[in-house]
């Protein structure tokens, strides 16, 4: 089988410094891959390269066999890569329903107006999120604002979802609310990428991990695997 | 799942209501229906009936003025949709109203296209060529280089109109010759007539450019690009559109100005001009179509009332040499006190509305308004805490359920472990030397939402940690900041007293508490993405080796390998490390931290925890540590607070912390809640 996703030795560079070196990776369709690592890893940057926020410095992304190197971030969101943001910093005045409404964007085309917001009525109804969708964003205790985040990305129907911390800030119950959306929407967007420093629940929603540290890879494999091996000990859990 | 038909409907029924609010970028919702119609057409209709009034009773000079207001409102509404919507700023707007002008009185040159709407067109036209060639800067540049790259065009379009007027043909400039149909723009009442037309139909179309998928992606542009190229939106493109289709209707403005003063000179679009435009859209309102008519309005007739009042006062030939001097002080000063007060413009008239609600005595209890990051007038900080005696007791006596309506003296029970033990500390006494931090009585309302806080009482002990627990939504950050002081632009009401380190912090800005040292390290927003790792240290005053040795004082080492990384390329943790390095560079009394472990990985919570108690070691200061990670709160903290629903339901020692309370404060008040109370009790 195909991958969805392959990450070819992946260097970003800033400066001086070597923010990814040497990332190595493969994600077949129907897969979680949880990315762990200390902070500063270059987690978030490794996101920001595959959905082409940031340009590498040497290898490439391929998305469905087909490279992804020189392509724009939305021309990038325009063939099926989704994303969430660890804090979208402003859209702080948009209501739920003109954030959510945005992602639509990325589905393509532009006279689908009807259709879109049917869409986006039932993407917020089946993440409970129809009641609030009047309010603002900065009026949404935190949590809410993390899943109002899942569900744009996730509007468009992407076939990859890369998503970066969705648990931070989100108290134990939060936790499994979102825990629940992702199993759900794991049906219908089989493949993930997701960023996130607690253990439990990456463990619980990732068929395998891959570990980075300083921007290059320490191992790969099950999560009981790489959560017992040694370089991960000392580097991430302490 | 597909949604009934009934819930489809909801949304459009939401475009209605939410749709009224003139300034709100929340009047975005809503793609189609009946309701999306209303909201699009309320501020034209009501620009048209305004116009019709002034028509219908108003003397020649009111229809004048008024026909002036119009053309100049149609202008500063393109622009306003470029800077307000899009964000794009540009000073394009005085060279593209000439580029309209010049259009049109050329396009009048040839007989056959004379005809009275086909000038207009051409005006338009020739402004959507020019504004393409505008928006190419405005692909590659932002911010200051796009108003510089902007501002280049004003003088390509001066040079161009002096050499035209060199040619013997136009030496006084470009006359408007009438055609078929230019009775339309006859002088006097038609062409005033007209021009408010053509203003009313550009509203429209602007309104519902607002209210499209198109309008949103450009409110999202705005707010963050890189953001919005990952959420799949073509960037370039809604630049490119907003660039286009603003400058057709400046543009346009500029063809009905032509036909208005019947004779095109370059002269007449100078600096001053756009200078002018930039004003109108900004005293009157950048996010809302209809702000910048109201900014047209207000300084078009600026000059007439100056010269009303200043004029008579002072002497009508000073008044007539020093008048345009007189007119840009007041515009800067406007505009001054418009982007501090009341960011949205004029024409949000609800914002100004809850203002001036909000400072008005009558309403009640003499509120505070922290608004903007402007330190607030002396008059508008409550000169005494409301009611704090009986509020600070809501402590227990929420977590049952009950009201706060307890009167006993705030030494109950629940707070003598506290440390202090008096309700309201005098400054002089022994407790109230004691205390870094002294809150009673506290609520606080976000304009336009529910209370946030209720009735807090806390007090905090020189050199204490504090960790104050609860779900999200629970009020903590609110409580934090609201003793931390309000970032810019959050609005809010505040009643009750805050008072730290012996001083009145109620509604104070932030930078005023930073100064009386009580810092605050928020959750978001916390580092300067332009600046260095070194930058943030000398920024506080701290270089070359003294930075090595704070981090080590402080145990923040991590910060070590990254001194020359721009804060932009740091990690979520990196930032919190680099925000907590720089507020204890500020020497805090009191250490405000927001969501410290947000975004650690397990081995740098325990980190911070230890940076936190190094701190307190270093520097002898106070923390309040508000805190989702209730593990990390309670192997650092002296004394615990649980929050929930706004009111502190439980404090006492980690040690003492019940399940249950805990339990309360993550998982609701269910049965649960009762628990809370008796936890308390149990803390005494």
């Amino acid at each position: 089988m195909r991958a969805e996703l392959e990450v070819r030795d992946l260097a970003v560079r800033f400066g001086g410094l070597n923010a990814l070196d040497g990332i190595d990776f493969d994600v077949e369709p129907g897969m979680i891959l949880g990315i762990i690592g200390p902070n500063g890893a270059g987690k978030t940057t490794l996101l920001n390269a595959v959905c082409g926020l940031v340009r590498p410095a040497r290898g490439e992304v391929r998305f469905r066999g087909e490279s992804l190197a020189g392509r724009r971030g939305e021309q990038i969101a325009a063939l099926g890569v989704g994303r969430t943001f660890q804090l979208a910093e402003g859209f702080a005045h948009f209501s739920v329903w003109d954030y959510i409404r945005l992602g639509a964007a990325g589905a393509g085309g532009q006279r689908r107006g009807r259709r879109d917001d049917d869409r986006c009525a039932a993407a917020l109804q089946s993440a409970g999120l129809w009641p609030h969708r009047s309010r603002l964003l900065r009026s949404l205790p935190y949590g809410l604002r993390k899943l109002v985040d899942v569900c744009r990305a996730t509007v468009a129907g992407p076939s990859v979802l890369l998503l970066d911390e969705p648990t931070s800030g989100l108290s134990s119950e939060e936790r499994a609310d979102m825990l629940t959306h992702l199993r759900a929407l794991q049906e219908t967007i089989a493949t993930m990428l997701i960023v996130d420093h607690d253990v439990g629940f990456i463990s619980a929603v990732s068929d395998q991990l891959y570990a980075i540290a300083y921007g290059k890879p320490l191992t790969q494999g099950t999560p009981e695997h790489v959560l017992q091996h040694p370089d991960v000990i000392t580097a991430y859990m302490g | 799942m597909t949604p009934a038909d009934g819930s489809t409907e909801a949304v459009h029924g939401t475009a209605a209501v939410s749709g009224g609010t003139l300034a709100a970028p929340s009047a975005m919702e809503g793609t189609s229906g009946r309701g999306l119609w209303l909201s699009v057409l309320r501020a034209p209709i009501l620009i048209a009936v305004v116009f019709g009034l002034v028509i219908a009773v108003g003397n020649a000079f009111d229809i004048y003025v008024a026909g002036s207001i119009a053309i100049y409102g149609l202008a500063a509404a393109g622009q306003g949709w470029l800077m307000g919507r899009a964000g794009q700023v540009s000073l394009g707007g005085g060279a593209l109203f000439a580029v309209g002008a010049f259009a049109a009185a050329f396009t009048t040159q040839a007989h056959s296209l004379a005809a009275f709407p086909l000038p207009l067109i051409a005006a338009g036209l020739a402004g959507a060529v020019v504004g393409g060639i505008v928006a190419l800067p405005g692909l590659r540049f932002r911010g200051v280089y796009l108003l510089l790259a902007t501002l280049a065009l004003l003088y390509v379009v001066q040079f161009v109109g002096e050499r035209i007027e060199q040619s013997p043909t136009y030496l006084a400039g470009v006359s408007v010759n009438s055609g078929p149909g230019s009775a339309l723009m006859a002088a006097g009442r038609p062409a005033v007539e007209t021009s408010v037309v053509v203003l009313v139909l550009g509203l429209i179309v602007i309104e519902r450019l607002y209210r499209s998928q198109a309008g949103r992606e450009w409110a999202a542009v705005k707010e963050n690009e890189i953001a919005s190229a990952a959420m799949g939106i073509r960037v370039r493109r809604r630049k490119v559109q907003a660039f286009v289709g603003s400058s057709v209707i400046t543009a346009v403005a500029g063809g009905l100005f032509g036909y208005y003063i019947g004779l095109v000179s370059y002269t007449s679009f100078d600096l001053n001009l756009t200078i002018q435009i930039v004003v109108m859209v900004f005293v009157g309102g950048a996010t809302a179509a209809i702000g910048p008519v109201v900014g047209a309005a207000i300084v078009t007739l600026l000059p007439y009332l100056l010269n009303d009042t200043v004029g008579k006062v002072v002497s009508a030939s000073w008044y007539s040499q020093n008048g345009p001097f007189v007119e840009q002080i007041i515009y800067g000063l406007a505009l001054a006190v418009i982007l501090l007060y009341a960011r949205g413009g004029l024409a949000s008239l609800r914002t100004v509305a809850v203002w001036l609600a909000a400072r008005t005595p009558w309403t009640g209890r003499l509120p505070a308004l922290a608004t903007a990051g402007a330190a607030q007038p002396e008059g508008a900080v409550p000169a005494a805490p409301v009611s704090a005696a009986p509020v600070s007791a809501a402590l227990v006596s929420a977590a049952a359920g009950t009201p706060a309506v307890s009167t006993a003296p705030a030494t109950d029970a629940g707070r003598t472990s506290v440390g202090g033990t008096s309700a309201s500390p005098a400054d002089g006494s022994e407790a109230g030397r004691q205390l870094i931090l002294s809150v009673s009585g506290l609520s606080v309302r976000y304009l336009g939402a529910g209370l946030a806080v209720q009735d807090v009482g806390l007090e905090v002990r020189r050199g204490a940690i504090v960790g104050i627990l609860g779900r999200n939504g629970a009020g903590k950050s609110t409580l934090l900041k609201t003793i931390g002081g309000f970032p810019p632009g959050e609005r809010v009401r505040i009643t009750g007293s805050v008072r730290a380190n012996g001083t009145e912090l109620t509604g104070r800005s932030a930078e005023y508490c930073t100064r009386h040292g009580v810092v605050l390290v928020p959750e978001q927003g916390k580092v300067f993405p332009a600046l260095t790792v070194r930058e943030h240290f000398a920024l506080a005053g701290v270089s070359g080796r003294a930075v090595i040795e704070t981090l080590r004082a402080t145990g923040l080492t991590m910060l070590e390998r990254r001194l020359d990384s721009h804060a932009a390329s740091l990690s979520g943790g990196e930032r919190q490390f680099l925000a907590l390095a720089g507020a204890v560079l500020r020497k805090p009394a009191l250490l405000l931290v927001d969501e410290m472990s947000l975004g650690l990985a397990p081995i740098a919570v325990a980190e911070a925890g230890q940076a936190i108690l190094r701190i307190r070691e270093v520097t002898g200061c106070a923390v309040i540590l508000v805190e989702q990670n209730a593990t990390v709160a309670a192997s650092v903290a002296d004394e615990l607070a649980i929050m929930e629903s706004g009111r502190l339901v439980w404090r006492g020692q980690p040690a003492e912390m019940p399940g249950e309370a805990l339990e309360t404060a993550y998982f609701g008040s269910g049965p649960a809640a009762g628990a809370g109370a008796d936890a308390g009790r149990v803390g005494s």
